[in-house]
């Protein structure tokens, strides 16, 4: 993945998160409509962009102690300053 | 307050049909009368006196491809989780997956928006030939979220999905039914 591509991929996932509302979705459901999208990522490329931006302070999380493949993603209030900044939003 | 977003992003702010009728011009097809594709985007926005090179309009196609992706998927999962009005946040979450599961599943090997982009980095480095391509990618893919959004809405309103979120059933097993009636494997581990 070039470094362009893994920027729109990055923006995708802000994106997604901005566009879902309350929904927070799990990383599975996360990487599949990436797939669907065309991201030809795998689903441990898109955990790692996820930590990055969590990293930002872009994204947190709501993690299940017991279950943390069920750990659910939203998007901060940075991350939406991010998105506006961009013209994303 | 929100804030000033980068110079480049010329799109921000537009109103959507706006930027519908922008897209659009995008997929004109090119004729003897007609340049068509992207340049005549740009001719169009240059007569209203918005000058864009190409590489913003790339941008504002990624944006505006993105916006429509996950904007549709949003609409359904509040659509879908508005019959349940008594759900638990948990059970709101999980029909939420069930959703975007449902959506990505149907989208399957349409794989289209990524690649437009890959095209859009060949014509950048000069293989113009990409472009018309580019182009019909484009139209299809509108098609075929377009079909996907319907027939998801068909299917959400048509009499099983009826007849689920009206049973007298707890809202984890309508989880299960609506999960069940949409998956073969729903549930299989």
């Amino acid at each position: 993945m070039n470094a362009e591509m893994r920027a729109l991929l990055r923006n995708d996932i802000l994106m997604g998160l901005d566009r879902l509302g309350d929904y927070e979705p799990v990383l599975d459901a996360l990487h599949l409509n990436l797939r669907a999208m065309g991201h030809q990522s795998s689903r441990d490329e898109v955990k790692t962009e996820l930590r990055y931006l969590m990293d930002k302070g872009f994204v947190t999380t709501r993690e299940k102690e017991i279950s943390p493949e069920l750990t659910r993603y939203r998007i901060t209030a940075a991350g939406r300053d991010y998105l506006a900044k961009e013209g994303l939003a | 307050m929100r804030k000033e977003p980068r110079k480049d992003a010329w799109w921000f702010g537009m109103p959507e049909e706006r930027l519908d009728q922008i897209y659009k011009w995008s997929l004109v097809k090119p004729s003897e009368t007609c340049v068509g594709g992207v340049q005549f985007a740009l001719d169009q926005l240059a007569a209203d006196g918005l000058k864009i090179v190409d590489a913003q309009f790339s941008r504002f196609r990624s944006f505006y491809r993105a916006n429509c992706f996950w904007g549709s998927l949003g609409g359904l999962i509040s659509a879908v989780q508005e019959k349940m009005p008594n759900a638990t946040p948990e059970e709101l979450a999980k029909v939420g997956d069930v959703v975007m599961m449902a959506k990505a599943l149907s989208e399957e090997n349409t794989s289209d928006y990524v690649s437009v982009r890959s095209v859009e980095q060949a014509e950048r480095s000069g293989k113009t030939k990409a472009r018309q391509k580019d182009e019909e990618i484009g139209l299809r893919r509108i098609k075929e979220q377009r079909d996907t959004c319907k027939l998801f809405l068909k299917w959400a309103e048509d009499e099983k999905a009826k007849s689920v979120l009206a049973s007298g059933a707890t809202n984890s097993e309508k989880i299960e039914a609506l999960g069940r009636a949409m998956f073969p494997d729903w549930g299989e581990e």
